[in-house]
């Protein structure tokens, strides 16, 4: 096993642990520690066996297992970025109306001599 | 027929005071919107005898146009102006655009362009006549001043007219919803007053809203 695998493993765990701080302090329910952990339990998988995703990669066509982990990130990074910038125009047209509503009903008139 | 000249303002602590007494000076309600300003606008607006409100953050100046003229169609106003806080329009220029209106006009633009007697510095000028080449070209608006900020409208329009966006692209929006609506819109000729504040100041359109209205042009 290579240094940077174990440091991968390393990461995992201290994620895991984490996760298992906040269960305890019932910050989050067992059932999202479960699926997180399952997560990340699979990605420790990945990286003990990398010829597992190499097997899936021959078998749809893509050269390495490597790259095929690179082509998702990319395409997940890309939806993500895509469902952020939605949310930020979404949060920012909430913030117009509200900052704008509060505007126009707060005008006032001075009636001070000209 | 009831006209409110609406001035969206951001730190323009300088000019505020003498552009709106001039304004009332001549007999004009004014609505002024501080767009959130970080100086004393809002101090310096002092006692003059006009409608004031204040954005809590800074939004821009489309939003701050679109929070006045929601006012102005709400307290019963007829025909909305916009006008610009830093001095450059003359307060004359407003008469033309109403008169304009009270002719028939549903929407009028006040253009730098009609006549040569406005008197651009070399920069604003190259930068402009680009920006009219990209509007009629890419965006299909065939208006002559297409960055223009004085206009005037009938209250009645503003539902066609509604714009969307809050930073300077507001302009070309105006003018897409005027061509798309079939608005009754005319140009009237105006002079443009470019001094050492107009033209440096900070908060300018910029370049990049090209691309931008570009792609909101293909995906709508």
């Amino acid at each position: 096993m290579s240094v940077f695998q174990v440091l991968i493993l390393l990461f995992i765990a201290f994620v895991i642990f984490r996760a298992a701080v906040k269960l305890k302090q019932k910050q989050i329910s067992v059932w999202l520690f479960g699926f997180w952990t399952l997560l990340w339990l699979i990605v420790a998988l990945i990286d003990i066996f990398p010829m597992s995703v190499s097997y899936v990669a021959n078998m749809i066509g893509v050269g390495r297992g490597v790259d095929l982990i690179i082509y998702l990130a990319v395409i997940i990074l890309f939806y993500a970025g895509f469902r952020l910038n939605l949310k930020l125009n979404k949060i920012e047209e909430k913030m117009t109306e509200l900052v704008g509503k509060i505007a126009v009903d707060s005008t006032k008139k001075n009636q001070g001599e000209n | 027929m009831k006209t409110l000249v609406v001035i969206p303002a951001y730190n323009e602590q300088k000019r505020i005071f003498v552009t709106v007494k001039d304004l009332c000076q001549n007999g004009y309600d004014v609505l002024v919107v501080d767009d959130g300003s970080r100086d004393a606008t809002w101090k310096n607006l002092g006692d003059l005898p006009i409608y004031r409100t204040r954005h809590l953050v800074n939004l821009g100046q489309g939003a701050a146009l679109r929070t006045g003229s929601e006012f102005a169609v709400g307290a019963g106003y007829d025909f909305v102006v916009h006008f610009d806080a830093d001095g450059q329009h003359r307060v004359k220029d407003i008469e033309k655009l109403v008169n304009q209106l009270k002719a028939g006009s549903e929407v009028v633009i006040g253009s730098r362009f009609l006549q040569k007697k406005s008197d651009l510095p070399g920069k604003k000028k190259i930068i402009l006549g680009l920006a009219r080449i990209f509007s009629k070209k890419v965006l299909d608006l065939q208006f002559s001043d297409p960055q223009s900020g004085l206009r005037a409208f009938r209250t009645r329009v503003y539902k066609d007219l509604y714009w969307r966006k809050n930073d300077f692209m507001h302009c070309s929006e105006i003018m897409q919803n005027i061509k798309k609506k079939n608005l009754n819109c005319t140009e009237v000729s105006i002079v443009v007053n470019y001094d050492e504040y107009a033209t440096n100041k900070k908060v300018k359109p910029k370049i990049s809203m090209g691309w931008k209205m570009m792609i909101n042009k293909l995906l709508n």
